[in-house]
């Protein structure tokens, strides 16, 4: 069993950890997630099963993990802005150059990632999914569906993603 | 044929059904339908490909593994495992040339772009094909350039995977979806070298005193290519490792502005450089400009990029530390999807 879960670990890792930071912005912490997906499969009864049904339980696990960490982080930074706002008044930061740049492309990824957010858990399995590259079968294992089904969530996910990222933009 | 259900339609958008597209010439309600869809999946599309610029180029597998087989049960005690000092950057400019050589407008470019790769190992993004790019001759005057016998590493024609991999130093990645009728032409293997440049003040006045003595160590992989005619025209598939740049000395960073600030940087590659926001995990890849459209993408949920003019494609992306590129002449990008999808 030891040497199924380092064969898995293995072939699975990198993917996860692309997965994971894809949500969270953070390699870091992408990487954390997906040991976290690992580990707990390491004791879980789908290891048994074979390489297709691991890859799509350890997908979904990656995923929900992410948007969990990623709904803390948001709880916490909203905790601590308001902490913040009592203490003094905001100050403009001063940003120039390149620095502007980075800031408006690290906005524009967080932008992406709240309109995710915001959708049904199946539809936003299914976005995020099939717009990292993943092929329909794969989407409907991972979401649990069947794959004919995965057209329609499909479409009523990038339509509220779109609506979402449209509101959302400055 | 009634009207398609929503979810046919949307899997229309992805992959054509000839039957949906018939129906679609004959009904406003559902070509209307269709057109939002692919409206909402090009968003989407694009909005999610902007966050692959926070993916890490490469993790340590073997370094988390271990981390965590130890302690299987305890999730809540172990920290994640942080990427190795080791800088993945540099080109992969063997597998670019690929691409372009099987493009027509690419061929002249990839020319002149070989002839010069050695020593655009960490500066390339994009590159102006009338312009001189620097080569071993400028470094000479800054640094001693050891080669490492790069220059006799010329790729060596091999009978099959296992020779292939004795060459290269890894296992590649087997075909198993080539397009019907694809014939093998023949593989070829280069072995992995290393570069060093030791910088020598007493030969560059301007030369930053921190780097005087300061060494940048390149670790230029190993690859496979192997080529194919599909309907008389060429499929070249192709992998590498990982191209490493390590600093000894100094720091990768001092090292870097200092090459960029050199006068044979072309001064609108040095500012594509120092824009790239995460310069120690990014992979520089070099295109000439305005002769190849390209755009990022993913493939197979890896990050990459895609290469297209008039008579071919290349897809070029990197997956658990190796650096694919697929190009062909005559082949949509689609086709070379499957052929990605299909390496093992």
């Amino acid at each position: 069993m030891a040497d199924r879960f380092a064969d898995v670990f293995r072939r699975r890792y990198a993917e996860l950890v692309r997965l994971a930071a894809r949500i969270t912005g953070d390699a870091s912490e992408a990487e954390d997630v997906a040991q976290e997906a690992l580990t707990a499969l390491s004791t879980h009864e789908v290891l048994d099963r074979p390489d297709e049904e691991i890859a799509a339980w350890l997908r979904r696990v990656t995923i929900n993990a992410s948007f969990n960490r990623r709904r803390g982080r948001d709880r916490n930074n909203d905790r601590m802005q308001r902490s913040a706002a009592a203490e003094r008044p905001l100050r403009p930061v001063e940003r120039a150059g390149p620095q502007l740049a980075q800031v408006v492309r690290s906005e524009e990824r967080e932008l992406v990632r709240s309109a995710l957010a915001r959708l049904p858990e199946r539809q936003r399995m299914c976005v995020l999914l099939r717009h990292s590259g993943y092929r329909y079968a794969e989407i409907a294992a991972a979401v649990g569906i069947a794959e004919g089904s995965v057209g329609v969530l499909l479409s009523r996910g990038e339509h509220a993603f779109r609506r979402h990222y449209e509101e959302m933009q400055p | 044929m009634t009207c398609p259900t929503a979810a046919r339609l949307r899997a229309h958008v992805d992959v054509a059904d000839a039957e949906v597209a018939g129906h679609l010439a004959d009904c406003v309600a559902c070509t209307e339908c269709v057109a939002g869809f692919r409206a909402s999946a090009r968003l989407a599309a694009t909005a999610i490909a902007t966050l692959d610029t926070d993916s890490p180029a490469a993790v340590d597998v073997e370094a988390a593994l271990q981390h965590v087989v130890p302690q299987p049960s305890s999730v809540s005690r172990h920290h994640p495992v942080r990427r190795p000092a080791s800088i993945a950057a540099g080109v992969i400019a063997l597998l670019v040339a690929v691409v372009l050589v099987v493009t027509p407008s690419g061929r002249q470019a990839a020319a002149g772009f070989l002839a010069g790769f050695r020593a655009e190992q960490i500066q390339v993004v994009t590159f102006d094909p009338d312009q001189p790019l620097v080569g071993f001759e400028s470094l000479a005057d800054i640094a001693d350039v050891d080669t490492g016998g790069i220059e006799d590493a010329q790729p060596t024609e091999v009978d099959d995977l296992e020779q292939a991999a004795d060459i290269s130093g890894f296992q590649p990645s087997q075909t198993s979806s080539l397009p019907e009728g694809a014939t093998v032409e023949g593989m070829q293997a280069s072995p992995p070298s290393t570069v060093r440049l030791t910088f020598v003040a007493a030969r560059a006045p301007e030369l930053p005193p921190a780097l005087d003595g300061a060494e940048l160590v390149v670790s230029v992989p190993g690859a496979v290519a192997s080529a194919y005619q599909v309907d008389g025209q060429m499929l070249v598939v192709a992998e590498a490792g990982q191209l490493t740049v390590d600093a000894v000395g100094a720091e990768l960073g001092q090292i870097r502005e200092y090459l960029l600030s050199r006068p044979e940087v072309p001064s609108d590659l040095a500012r594509q450089l120092l824009a790239i926001d995460d310069w120690t995990t990014t992979l520089p890849i070099p295109v000439p400009v305005d002769s190849v459209v390209w755009q990022d993408t993913t493939v197979a949920g890896h990050p990459g990029l895609m290469l297209q003019d008039p008579m071919g494609s290349g897809l070029l992306w990197q997956a658990d530390g190796r650096i694919h590129a697929i190009g062909a002449e005559g082949l949509d990008v689609d086709a070379l999807r499957l052929i990605a999808d299909g390496l093992r």
